[in-house]
């Protein structure tokens, strides 16, 4: 970051009165929520598009040692896999990637919702858990690398 | 992040299969070819099914970091983007780092 940003932003927003601000917030506010409308339909389209079979039996290396691709639904009727960018030579994963993870919606979600009772690492790891079987234990998080 | 259950596709098909790995390592290339990309699975008995993917861009829904930068006046100060002229910019991905490798000011000490 260049020196000058962290006591101003060059070439600010144009300081306005509240009233004028709010008019053009407004017309923003209307765009986004076509963006949303939009992104709804987008949505419906996603769940309708068709699936192809997975042929093949997977194992992978897990926290509990190996497990198929299928135990990885834990009994769930969906899985979100994020395919961690790592290869096997390298000695760690790759920054975006790792960026990624650690800001993930979904896992802050559950952060935040941790009582400070839960705040162990091996709580945290719990609560996780929990948070999962609340949303009807339909969408577990997985993250695939290859290391 | 401990917390997280990781599972690795080592010497597996899995990453090469779904198109986020080459067949073979290329240790010429950064993470040996490695990609990445979001894969959603449905189960139909012990039956498994693939019904989406993406990779690149199409991963940012996974964390919020760019829909909060998208809400500034700065953006992601990346080069790409359409910004009031005289805003910082630098190239895309090298500002990035392990979270343990910024500096004290949380820049990117590049």
């Amino acid at each position: 970051m260049t020196e000058h940003a962290k006591d101003r932003i060059p070439n600010p927003p144009q300081a306005v009165s509240a009233e004028e601000w709010e008019e053009a917030r407004a017309e923003v506010l209307a765009k986004e929520k076509a963006q949303l409308r939009a992104a709804d339909a987008l949505a419906a389209e996603r769940r309708r598009l068709p699936m192809v079979e997975v042929e093949k039996e997977y194992v992978l290396e897990g926290p509990e040692g190996k497990a198929t691709l299928l135990e990885l639904f834990e009994g769930r009727p969906q899985l979100i896999v994020y395919h961690f960018m790592y290869g096997p030579s390298s000695d760690h994963g790759c920054d975006g990637c790792s960026m990624v993870v650690t800001t993930s919606a979904i896992w802050r979600t559950c952060a935040l919702g941790t009582p400070p009772s839960l705040s162990s690492p091996a709580r945290r790891c719990r609560s996780w858990r929990l948070s999962s079987a609340a949303w009807g234990g339909r969408h577990p998080l997985v993250l695939v690398v290859r290391e | 992040m401990d917390d997280i259950p990781w599972y690795s596709s080592f010497e597996s098909d899995f990453n090469p299969d779904f198109g986020v790995s080459p067949p073979e390592p290329q240790s010429d290339q950064y993470q040996d070819g490695d990609t990445f990309g979001l894969s959603i699975f449905v189960r139909d008995g012990d039956r498994i099914f693939r019904t989406y993917f993406t990779d690149r861009r199409g991963v940012e829904p996974l964390s919020s970091n760019w829909a909060l930068l998208d809400l500034t006046p700065l953006g992601r100060q990346e080069e790409w983007e359409d910004s009031p002229e005289g805003r910082p910019q630098d190239p895309p991905y090298e500002w990035w780092r392990l979270h343990d490798e910024y500096d004290e000011d949380g820049g990117s000490n590049a």
